[in-house]
């Protein structure tokens, strides 16, 4: 019988996902906090379990080397997978916000379109550096507002050597401390945030939301959902896992009178 | 092949469905101009800034938008904005102001497939542009009222409030979003409490598992801005929906004052004040005497003077039956002044109230305003079913090719006569040289009068057409 293979977050989720564990009924073993093993048992037959960063599961979903993975939306997003990667469950935990972040001393700037038409004439000798891990989701949000190629910074030269040029605005490849950037060393930031109060302490404000309410999502390689033997074991974990997820009451936003 | 489905989160509306919008469509039109109002159309799309300049990014993501010409524009998602907009552009120059406006218009909003509502959904509403004063804001309520009382929804009720009383007691130094923040608890807050009232009464398991989700945020609120104290929620796990309905609005009000706190937004003091302000509600008389008690030395006072003048009005109007709840406190960016929410069988169906900033925000000048509008579409399950009695109808056909002419032009004759003629189940009638022979079997002259005396005649005898059992 093919087993499936299942990732689960190493890191920023780890200690949400082994809560969200526990009110599924499934008590971890090997996925706490001092674990230094990479293998934990979650008690599921017919299943084998990986630790993996958030960041990496959607693509290795993509290619192959997982059936099923539980990592954010904004990862799923960020990877463009859609393709090979099926979004089956919202678990509703870790949420956060991708923001778009500028110093909060910019009064003129209060929406992501007067922070390009701030920079869309300028001839790329001071361009608008912003700086990000989500690298896709920032060049669509630049793409979304003006007609630039951003040029892309990345330590890694092959990322960045046809991509660096003249362009107004910059892309610049962050590794973490996103919010220490600005102000000298960037202007904008696209980060992930859960209250804002790291932002507010760094001086700076979200100018606009990139992708609000970012949850982790059970996600599942399409041909592991065509095996028969394993779509029977992935819709049990679904039903598991998807019955620990809170039920939300969705609040409408309020626009005019109703 | 083409999926035939309409589009996620939209739907077809059948014969029997439009039949009943129409209806609806026409109650509202009537009772609109029985108070003054007048229609305008606006277009169905509108630059998107327009919807998205004085709100957040929560409403952006709820815009179905698209680019065109490097411009990005939003179907629109209310029609108040594209209204004021109206107002702002110059177009009504020269009109005695107030202008009082109606629409019934279809609005989009993006929403997850599967959340209950629909991204394309009909609004109806009504706004006074261009007075102050309670009178015309009574008077809105007073229309609304009699709208849904003209559909047969008399068991509804009507919460009135201000928003001004929050205006006046929030501190200056808070940016939008962080009123906002504000407001958003508040009201989230108010909705704990009365769910924890119909918790404790009624013990329903759908709604303790809501409210445990619920609190478990509050705990999670209590997590991040490390709270501990006699509240804390971590340390009080509830077994029972009574436990839960006894404890969780203390430990939601707590929470709430402590996030206040650590972000910087309140003082204690002010945050005691907004809870205990926001949990008063009741009948007018009753209102008044606790309102003044609690807002005494506050400073604020003048818009709570303005809402009782308004049901004041509004118990002239015989309106009565309104409960005032001065935690209603939605919309601090839109409204200004009295606020309003209409229910029925625990649904919201119609929102409204005073809005004196708006065209001002849009470049006009500032233009006292105030209105409401329908949750259109969900009347559709509500309104009561009335006896529709349709013009009578008939079926011609021809027996042989050579009397389709003469079919042809009794059908016209019948249809100058208000006949509805080819509708699919009306009863059959056959045409053949000189007679016409009924479903029941009589024979009549082909001829425009007798005939339609005879189908008059027999579609009375079979009518009424019995009730049509909605879902």
């Amino acid at each position: 019988m093919s087993r499936v293979r299942f990732a689960i977050p190493k890191g920023s989720l780890e200690k949400k996902a082994r809560a969200f564990f526990e009110r599924a009924g499934i008590d971890p073993k090997g996925y706490a906090d001092g674990d230094r093993g990479y293998r934990p048992e979650l008690g599921l037959e017919g299943v084998a379990v990986k630790t993996m960063r958030p960041q990496e599961i959607p693509y290795m979903l993509q290619a192959g080397f997982f059936d099923l993975g539980i990592s954010g939306i904004d990862w799923y997003r960020e990877s463009e997978v859609q393709v090979n990667v099926e979004d089956i469950a919202d678990l509703g935990f870790g949420r956060v916000d991708i923001v778009l972040c500028v110093s909060k001393a910019w009064d003129d700037v209060q929406s992501a379109a007067d922070l390009f038409a701030k920079y869309v004439d300028s001839t790329g000798t001071h361009p608008l550096r912003i700086w990000t891990e989500y690298l896709n989701l920032t060049e669509s949000l630049v793409r979304q507002h003006t007609d630039l190629e951003p040029s892309l910074y990345s330590p890694y030269s092959r990322l960045s050597v046809e991509r660096r040029g003249s362009s107004p605005v910059a892309i610049f490849h962050s590794f973490g401390a996103t919010e220490s950037k600005p102000p000298e060393d960037g202007e904008a930031i696209v980060d992930n945030t859960e209250t804002g109060s790291t932002i507010r302490a760094n001086g700076l404000k979200i100018i606009h939301k990139v992708l609000e309410g970012s949850t982790a999502h059970l996600l599942a390689n399409r041909r592991a959902l065509r095996n028969r033997e394993k779509r029977v074991t992935i819709d049990r974990i679904r039903g598991i896992l998807a019955a620990a997820a809170p039920v939300r009451v969705e609040e409408e936003p309020v626009f005019g009178h109703i | 092949m083409l999926n035939t489905a309409p589009p996620p989160a939209t739907r077809d509306l059948l014969p029997e469905d439009t039949t009943l919008r129409r209806r609806l469509e026409l109650s509202f039109i009537r009772t609109a101009e029985a108070y003054g109002f007048e229609e305008i159309a606006t277009p169905m799309f509108e630059r998107a800034d327009l919807f998205a300049a004085r709100s957040g990014a929560e409403i952006k993501s709820s815009l179905l938008t698209f680019h065109c010409d490097h411009e990005e524009y939003a179907l629109r998602p209310e029609m108040t904005a594209p209204a004021c907009r109206l107002a702002a552009s110059g177009a009504l120059a020269g009109r005695p102001a107030p202008y009082k406006f109606f629409y019934v218009a279809p609005c989009f909003r993006y929403c997850r497939p599967h959340s209950g509502r629909y991204r394309e959904f009909t609004q109806a509403g009504l706004e006074c542009i261009g007075e102050s004063g309670p009178g015309v804001d009574a008077e809105v309520i007073a229309a609304a009222c009699r709208f849904l009382r003209s559909v047969g929804i008399e068991d509804f009720s009507l919460k009135i409030g201000t928003v001004g009383i929050f205006r006046e007691l929030l501190p200056e130094g808070l940016n939008t979003d962080e009123r906002a923040a504000v407001i958003g608890h508040l009201d989230r807050l108010i909705s704990i409490d009365e769910r924890c009232a119909i918790l404790a009464a009624t013990g329903s398991r759908g709604l303790f598992d809501q409210l445990k989700t619920d609190r478990s945020d509050f705990a999670a609120m209590q997590a991040r801005t490390d709270y501990s104290g006699a509240y804390t929620i971590e340390d009080h796990p509830t077994s029972t929906p009574q436990e839960l309905a006894d404890r969780f609005p203390r430990e939601a009000a707590v929470t709430l004052r402590r996030v206040w706190n650590v972000e910087g937004y309140l003082s204690e003091k002010t945050a005691d004040l907004l809870i205990r302000v926001s949990r008063i509600r009741g009948a007018r008389e009753e209102v008044a005497a606790q309102a003044a008690e609690v807002l005494q030395g506050s400073g604020a006072g003048g818009s709570l003077d303005n809402l009782l003048a308004v049901c004041r009005l509004l118990e002239a109007y015989g309106a009565v039956g309104g409960q005032v709840v001065l935690g209603i406190a939605r919309g601090l960016t839109f409204y200004t002044g009295v606020v309003f929410e209409i229910s029925a069988n625990g649904r919201k169906y119609c929102g409204g109230g005073r809005y004196d900033n708006l065209i001002e925000l849009f470049g006009g000048e500032r233009i006292p305003s105030t209105g409401c509008a329908f949750r259109f579409d969900a009347l559709f399950d509500v309104a009561a079913a009335e006896d529709v009695q349709p013009q009578p109808g008939v079926v011609l056909e021809p027996v042989a090719e050579t009397d389709l002419a003469k079919t042809l032009s009794l059908a016209e004759g019948l249809r100058d006569r208000g006949l509805r003629v080819g509708a699919a189940g009306a009863s059959v009638a056959t045409v053949a040289g000189d007679l016409v022979r009924l479903t029941d079997g009589t024979e009549i002259e082909a001829a425009v009068d007798a005939l339609a005396a005879a189908i008059t005649r027999t579609s009375r005898a079979r009518m009424p057409a019995a009730p049509r059992e909605r879902s």
